[in-house]
């Protein structure tokens, strides 16, 4: 069954405080964050958050495709590195 | 000298397709059209990196759903291809379309300076993760460890053939 619409969509308090904060004064810092069940909004478009994997803080750049979503989904908990040995694919990146 | 690779892996063949001789390999390269064109020389990887076969020349291609069915010269029969199940394709690098501007093979990520817009360096790219959220370094500073997502609002500027990525980053991100 989906979230209330009448609630909206759940943000720890403390968290929207500090983003709100960061906007008020125009500031980018990195917000460290244990709550991964934190809905992103439209207000933290464009900041950094460190989420906690249960393990370290995996840092997070929100953007527009984000919004709706939980931080959690962001910062896995498991990590799979691979079964290739010494293969090398032919991938490229870019920084987008 | 950082060790360049003489095969990229550009797919793994992951099964027979019918009884001709067509295998079915999933694409482990961004451009599979050009790579997998009617005439290319692809070699057949094991997991180690060893060749196994080829060079086999490409003879018939066509793409299906996520994958790509090939066909090789002299190839004809199913028996021929079965015992590369599971194996993988490689080019050689010189025969891949090499990066564009400000792009960069991903696996040549690890072992570049990270270095601040004023010159200051940073650390070492360690490891390259693949999060939801996009490419993420992992970087060896000079007191610990820490992340820095791959995104043009951090990466300024990528050399390539300096090894270098100047970055800016947000206040806190190298103490988290």
């Amino acid at each position: 069954m989906s979230r209330s619409i009448k609630k909206g969509p759940f943000v720890q308090e403390a968290l929207l405080g500090k983003v709100q904060t960061l906007n008020a004064k125009n500031e980018k810092k990195v917000v460290k964050t244990w709550s991964r069940s934190s809905t992103i909004l439209p207000e933290f478009v464009g900041h950094t958050f460190a989420v906690h994997n249960g393990n370290k803080f995996v840092p997070v750049y929100a953007t527009e495709n984000m919004v709706g979503h939980k931080l959690g989904e962001f910062a896995p908990t498991r990590l799979f590195r691979g079964h290739s040995g010494k293969l090398v694919a032919d991938k490229k990146a870019k920084p987008e | 000298m950082v060790e360049r690779a003489r095969h990229l892996v550009v797919g793994r063949l992951r099964k027979t397709h019918g009884l001709k001789g067509e295998c079915a390999i999933f694409p482990l390269t961004d451009d599979p059209d050009a790579v997998f064109a009617v005439g290319r020389p692809v070699w057949v990887l094991n997991l180690s990196g060893e060749e196994v076969a080829g060079p086999l020349v490409v003879e018939r291609c066509r793409s299906y759903h996520r994958e790509w069915l090939i066909t090789f010269v002299g190839h004809t029969s199913r028996e021929a291809v079965t015992p590369w199940r599971g194996m993988f394709l490689g080019a050689p690098t010189e025969s891949l379309a090499p990066p564009k501007d400000n792009e960069v093979y991903i696996h040549e990520l690890s072992g570049f300076a990270l270095v601040a817009p004023d010159g200051t360096p940073l650390g070492l790219v360690t490891d390259v993760l693949d999060f939801p959220a996009g490419l993420t370094l992992e970087v060896q500073g000079p007191k610990r460890e820490f992340l820095v997502p791959f995104r043009k609002e951090f990466v300024r500027e990528l050399d390539r053939d300096a090894r270098r990525l100047v970055v800016s980053l947000p206040d806190g991100l190298m103490d988290i």
